[in-house]
């Protein structure tokens, strides 16, 4: 806590508010290694799920999400509802509002406007690395999320374009390519006893689940249930 | 609804979120513990649930190959934590396991 104090009073104090936005910037580009191929995966998965090129590159600039556009494209080609999809959504980025609650207590001083402006490219790997080296002013934070934001879309339009290339997806296997998706994201997630049990009943609850019920509801049931189990474990 | 109207609730949704955290960050608002607890799990959880659908979705006959590619490939991510490898080398396998 007086770490935060001290992070915030120091950026506060140094007003070149342009170099911290470049230093959030770089801080971010080692991360590019992950961010671009994810985005290559969802543009080419886009592109085979028949979704327009421009309708693709729009969701990455809207939506900014890994594993929300991932899932909306397996979705779409499941035809779920459009409330189904929307809560889904919902559910991958409730750690966006998380992240938005702890770097709003930090940056108190921010306007309503710039908070506005800074949400566009917020995300919790942005705040966590802008965190992780003292960048918690309102400019190294938007810094490192622009940079964040600029290497999923350029992923994304490598992807796009790469999809666009290949005529025929099916023959290439990349119906595997969304599961190898979600998997990349999820597996270092998984790092403790808890979060496998996590794991574990959600797939469980899945594997029944969608049997009986449409595809985007099993998700959100299951996604439910393992979360409680999840919460009750950790409050032990 | 067509996919553009689809993609623009969708950011709409995402945005409300990050702008919502964002906004009410500057009052102290405290989420019980077991709420916030909760909460942190449930990307995870929709995660492993997507997988499981996105698994069972493809081709029937190919689902021994789906999985088996796919467990190479945690295996890939969680060694060297690449995504773009465990990507490549999921896709590799599960080819060379079609052609089988």
């Amino acid at each position: 806590m007086t770490q935060r104090a001290g992070l915030a009073s120091v950026a506060a104090v140094d007003g070149s508010g342009r170099a911290q936005f470049w230093r959030g910037f770089a801080a971010v580009v080692p991360l590019w290694a992950g961010t671009i191929p994810i985005g290559v995966a969802y543009g080419v998965a886009a592109r085979g799920a028949g979704l327009q090129s421009a309708e693709a590159q729009l969701m990455s600039i809207i939506v900014f999400s890994a594993a929300a556009q991932v899932s909306a494209i397996s979705l779409l080609t499941s035809s779920a509802s459009l409330p189904v999809l929307l809560a889904t959504v919902l559910g991958l980025n409730l750690q966006l509002l998380l992240v938005g609650l702890a770097a709003g207590r930090d940056l108190r001083a921010l306007s309503v406007w710039r908070r506005l402006g800074l949400a566009v490219v917020l995300t919790d790997g942005a705040y966590g690395v802008s965190v992780a080296r003292g960048l918690t002013s309102p400019a190294g934070l938007f810094g490192a999320g622009s940079s964040m934001f600029v290497g999923w879309n350029a992923g994304t339009a490598l992807g796009v374009l790469a999809g666009q290339a290949m005529p025929d997806a099916r023959g290439l296997g990349l119906d595997v390519v969304v599961p190898l998706t979600f998997l990349a994201v999820l597996v270092p997630l998984v790092r403790s006893r808890p979060r496998l049990v996590v794991v574990a009943v959600a797939a469980a609850c899945m594997l029944l689940l969608q049997r009986v019920l449409p595809v985007g509801v099993a998700v959100l049931v299951s996604a439910g249930l393992a979360s409680l189990a999840g919460a009750r474990l950790a409050g032990e | 609804v067509s996919e553009l109207a689809t993609v623009l609730a969708m950011g709409g949704m995402a945005y409300a979120l990050r702008a919502g955290g964002l906004l009410a960050g500057s009052r102290d608002l405290a989420l019980p513990a077991q709420v916030q607890r909760g909460l942190r799990h449930v990307p995870l959880a929709v995660l492993t649930a997507l997988i499981v659908s996105s698994l069972s979705a493809g081709p029937a006959d190919l689902l021994p190959a789906r999985l088996l590619a796919s467990g190479v490939a945690s295996l890939v991510i969680w060694r060297t934590r690449r995504m773009w490898l465990c990507i490549v080398v999921g896709l590799a396998a599960y080819n060379l396991l079609r052609l089988v």
